[in-house]
């Protein structure tokens, strides 16, 4: 027999034993994660169900004055879902929310602004109850043109205005040149304080990135399954946190 | 031997078991091509090394570092140089491991000694391919949007550009990130627990995935960085299309 093979042989059924286990213990840990995330769904669920009707008393005060401008960025596709996105504003509408950002890639929510002003432009009490009452609201629809686009056609306005001619110094701007000139195509609201995201992915799509820079950002999952609880939360977490804003 | 030397001997192997675990399941052509890190006061060496070492082994192209503290105003040179990450890395590992390192931010801010160190790792490393290491020094997406106006304002008053010619894909050009390859991140990592990105990369963020991790810089280890390599992995992206 040939040491030399027998060797070789020895030390490929040992790779393989360890490759099979680490093949095993990557399905283990796996599946520890799934459960863990079904069991977090679980959780949420029943967290969401408590916080709705008032059972944790942390989350029956929030601090909306914190909370000066709320984003919210939806996927195009699930904007298209007019209904849902109505319930998702009556329920920030019921909360107390005042000024209210709403952005979406394609500008799907930009061509159904004339329902939601409807809707939430006056003060009529809703027939379902003191929870869903509306209250006035102030929007901003904002698509994929308000954020590089509008920030190069700013620079543009900046540049025909100062360099055109030749006869200018040396370049120099700074952000209030450019807020400006921002201001003058129509950008005039301020930054969010906090970004709610909804959709199946975990970015905030686009939005204007000149207005994000301090801005705090929460992933809400997918439109469709929005939870009332879920937003009271995310909102008391912002109100919570200590924000620096750079300093 | 003590119980507690014990107990933290067989936290390590489990923690080591776990990381290799996840480590064994990342498909490289699923991974991010582009990593962005935020760090609240520093990375140390041996995070650093880890994290760029299962970089290179996973065909990372570029991974930018940010450290909050070196951006926020009125820092003195000598905290901007506590907290510059690059400098905990040794020129030879990165020379043997083929690791290329840039330094986009504000150079005034960094002091003479600092600023000599980064020029010499910058020069020596600027052909190698297999990873390219961007640290943001005392740097803000604002500021380089600026910057880019700036640039692009020097052409237009020498007649190079017209301004009507100025567009976004013009302007990502006149961008400090020009100087990588692949400039857009397709995963930010923040420790601390804070939920923003905090004026870093504003511009190339537009479809990067945020992963924000409760851990702060001490606690956040290479197994930390493959879970969200891991968590990155599953998520469908659209980058904005159907």
């Amino acid at each position: 027999m040939d040491p030399v093979a027998e060797s070789q042989k020895f030390f490929r059924r040992i790779s393989q034993s360890s490759n099979i286990m680490l093949f095993l213990l990557w399905h283990v840990v796996h599946l520890i994660l799934s459960v863990l995330y079904i069991v977090r769904e679980i959780f949420r669920a029943i967290e969401n169900y408590l916080i709705t009707n008032g059972y944790v008393k942390t989350y029956t005060n929030l601090n909306l004055d914190r909370v000066k401008y709320l984003g919210i960025v939806i996927d195009s596709d699930e904007a298209r879902n007019t209904s849902k996105v109505v319930e998702l504003l009556e329920w920030l509408s019921a909360l107390g929310v005042k000024k209210l950002c709403l952005y979406d890639r394609e500008g799907v929510l930009k061509k159904s602004k004339a329902v939601f002003m409807e809707r939430f432009g006056s003060t009529e009490n809703s027939v379902a109850g003191p929870l869903v009452s509306k209250k006035r609201m102030d929007f901003e629809f904002v698509s994929i043109t308000d954020g590089k686009e509008a920030v190069a056609k700013a620079a543009n306005l900046l540049f025909k205005k100062y360099y055109v001619d030749g006869d200018s110094e040396k370049p120099f701007f700074t952000e209030a040149h450019l807020t400006d000139a921002l201001k003058t195509l129509g950008a005039v609201e301020p930054d969010p304080d906090l970004l709610l995201i909804y959709g199946p992915v975990r970015c905030h799509l686009g939005f204007p990135a000149w207005r994000i820079r301090y801005t705090e950002m929460v992933h809400m999952g997918p439109l469709k399954y929005k939870k009332l609880g879920l937003i009271m939360k995310a909102i008391h977490r912002f109100t919570k946190v200590k924000q620096n804003y750079g300093s | 031997m003590a119980p507690s030397i014990l107990i933290a001997e067989e936290e390590d192997s489990v923690a080591e078991l776990k990381y290799q675990a996840l480590y064994d399941g990342l498909q490289a052509e699923l991974l991010p091509t582009q990593v962005a890190m935020m760090f609240m006061d520093g990375a140390s060496g041996d995070q650093l090394n880890d994290i760029a070492r299962i970089c290179c082994e996973l065909r990372t192209k570029v991974i930018s570092v940010s450290t909050l503290s070196s951006a926020s105003v009125h820092r003195s040179k000598e905290e901007i140089d506590v907290a510059t990450n690059i400098t905990k890395l040794c020129l030879e590992d990165l020379e043997r491991n083929d690791i290329r390192v840039s330094v986009i931010g504000k150079r005034d801010s960094i002091s003479d000694s600092l600023l000599d160190m980064i020029t010499k790792m910058e020069e020596t490393t600027k052909n190698n391919k297999s990873l390219h290491i961007i640290e943001a020094i005392d740097y803000t997406g604002r500021g380089e949007i600026i910057q880019a106006c700036v640039a692009l304002a020097g052409k237009v008053k020498d007649g190079v550009i017209q301004p009507e010619d100025i567009d976004e894909n013009v302007f990502q050009q006149e961008l400090e990130t020009k100087c990588s390859e692949f400039p857009d991140p397709d995963i930010m990592i923040r420790t601390g627990g804070k939920y923003s990105i905090d004026n870093f990369m504003i511009w190339q963020m537009a479809y990067t995935e945020l992963y924000f991790v409760e851990k702060d810089d001490l606690e956040f280890n290479k197994t930390s960085f493959v879970e969200a390599l891991d968590s990155y992995q599953k998520r469908s992206r659209r980058f904005g299309g159907k």
